[in-house]
C-alpha cells in the first residue's frame, strides 16, 4: 500500500518524487529531477484525457486520473493518480501527486475506453475525442469525478482514504481496511461499462 | 577511498573548533583518537579536510547561513579518518565569533543512530547525484520536497523531529561532556537512555 508521490512546478519539471516513484519508475533521482513530468507519459495514454486533467488542474482543481505510465525499461505501470494544484497569491506554483495502484479489472475496463478514445483521436484528433468522452459523461449525467469514483467502485470517501493509506512502521504491515476496500471494489456493480 | 565505514561509541563526543575563515583552530583528544589525525595534521587546515568530499553542498551551504544567522546550528554530517574510513555524526554548531574570551565556531559531534544514518546516507547520495546532474537549485528543490513529506519545514526541524525536539537532541548532545563551560546544556523532559529509546522506536510514518 505504497504510495507514489512527485512534486512539479506549474509547467510540470519534476521537483521532488519519492523513494516508491523511483523504485516503480526505474530511474535514478539525479536522472529525473528537472525534467518534465511527460518522460514517464505512455503513448497508449489519450492526449484528451491529459487535456481534461490539465484543464481542471489549471482552474485549480484536485483531479484524479486513470493512468499508465511508462517505466525507464519500456514496461508500463497503471495508477490512479490524484494530482493537487497550489496556488499562491493566486498563481499555480506547484502540482503535488499521488498515486496508488488499481486492481487488474479496472486496469482492463480503462484499457479499453481510452483505446476507443487513441483511435478517434487519430480519426478526428484530440478535440473529437475530447468531445466524445465528455458527451458521453453527459449522457451518463456522470460528472468526471463521479465517473473515476464510479470506475474505482469507491465512494469519495473510500476513494480518499485509499489514496492516503500508508505503511505504518510499527507492524510494517500494511493498512488492511484500505486494501480490502479495494479488494471488495472490484466485485461491486458499475452503473455502466465502456 | 572512504568505502569503510568506522564505528564509533555512542558515548564519545568529538570537538573541533573553527577560526572565522572555517580553518581549524583546535580538537579535542577524542577527535585525534578517532581519526587518526594530529593536532599538526588538522591545525590551521580547512575544515573540509575532515569532512566526506560527497557531502552535498546543498546541506553544507544551508549549514553555514544558518552559521552566520543563529547562535545555535545543527548538522548531520559524514567525516573521514586519515586511514581513509568515514563515520557519521550528529552536531550542535555554536557560533561564538562575538565573544572577547575564546572566540570561535565549536562543533560538538556524537554518533548518529543507525536508523536516521540509513535515511541520510541516501539522502545526501541522491543530493550530490543531483547536483552533480541537474545543479544546486534543482537539488534543493528536491530537499524541499524531501522534507516537505516527511513534514519538516527545513532540514533542522526535521533532525530535531528524529530526536523527538531540540531539547532531547541537546540532552542527547550534552550527555559525557567534560567541558561543561563550554556549552550551556537546556533542561529537558526525558533522560539520555529514554531519548534513546524514542530514537530507536520512532515510527517512520509519513504525510503529505
Amino acid at each position: 500500500m505504497r504510495t507514489i508521490m512527485s512534486k512539479t512546478d506549474a509547467k510540470g519539471i519534476i521537483e521532488y518524487a519519492n523513494d516508491y516513484f523511483m523504485e516503480i519508475s526505474g530511474y535514478k533521482e539525479w536522472e529525473l529531477m528537472g525534467q518534465p513530468h511527460n518522460v514517464i507519459r505512455h503513448p497508449d495514454m489519450p492526449k484528451s484525457i491529459f487535456k481534461i486533467l490539465w484543464d481542471r488542474i489549471n482552474q485549480g482543481m484536485p483531479t484524479y486520473a486513470l493512468v499508465k505510465n511508462l517505466a525507464k525499461d519500456g514496461r508500463y505501470y497503471w495508477v490512479i493518480a490524484y494530482f493537487i494544484p497550489v496556488s499562491k497569491e493566486g498563481k499555480i506554483i506547484n502540482h503535488y501527486a499521488k498515486r496508488k495502484a488499481i486492481p487488474d479489472e479496472i486496469k482492463d475496463e480503462i484499457t479499453s475506453l481510452y483505446n476507443m478514445l487513441l483511435e478517434l483521436e487519430k480519426t478526428g484528433g484530440m478535440e473529437a475525442a475530447e468531445a466524445y468522452f465528455l458527451s458521453y459523461l453527459e449522457e451518463q449525467k456522470m460528472s468526471y469525478d463521479e465517473f473515476i469514483f464510479d470506475t474505482m467502485r469507491l465512494s469519495e470517501k473510500e476513494l480518499k482514504k485509499y489514496m492516503d493509506a500508508q505503511i505504518t512502521d510499527e507492524s510494517l504491515g500494511l493498512d488492511m481496511s484500505a486494501e480490502e476496500a479495494i479488494k471488495n471494489s472490484v466485485k461491486k456493480k458499475r452503473r455502466f461499462f465502456w | 577511498m572512504f568505502e569503510i565505514e568506522k564505528i564509533i561509541e555512542p558515548d564519545i563526543t568529538l570537538v573541533c573548533k573553527l577560526n572565522n575563515d572555517g580553518s581549524i583552530g583546535f580538537i579535542n583528544k577524542a577527535y585525534t583518537d578517532i581519526t587518526g589525525f594530529s593536532e599538526k595534521d588538522l591545525t590551521g587546515e580547512s575544515h573540509e579536510i575532515i569532512q566526506h568530499p560527497k557531502m552535498p553542498k546543498t546541506i553544507l551551504e544551508q549549514v553555514w547561513k544558518n552559521i552566520h544567522t543563529n547562535e545555535k546550528s545543527y548538522i548531520i554530517g559524514k567525516n573521514i579518518t586519515k586511514n581513509g574510513e568515514y563515520f557519521w555524526t550528529v552536531a550542535d554548531i555554536t557560533n561564538r565569533l562575538g565573544q572577547s574570551k575564546n572566540p570561535g565556531i565549536f562543533i560538538r559531534k556524537k554518533y548518529l543512530p543507525s536508523n536516521i544514518k540509513d535515511e541520510i546516507a541516501k539522502l545526501y547520495e541522491i543530493l550530490y547525484g543531483i547536483e552533480n546532474s541537474g545543479g544546486m537549485e534543482i537539488a534543493e528543490k528536491y530537499l524541499k520536497g524531501w522534507l516537505e513529506e516527511r513534514n519538516s519545514k527545513s532540514f533542522e526541524e526535521y533532525i530535531f523531529n528524529q530526536f523527538g525536539g531540540e531539547k532531547n537532541l541537546k540532552k542527547y548532545l550534552t550527555t559525557e561532556v567534560n567541558d561543561k563551560e563550554l556549552f550551556s546544556t537546556d533542561p529537558s523532559s526525558m533522560n539520555i537512555d529514554e531519548i534513546m529509546e524514542f530514537v530507536k522506536k520512532k515510527k517512520r510514518r509519513r504525510f503529505w
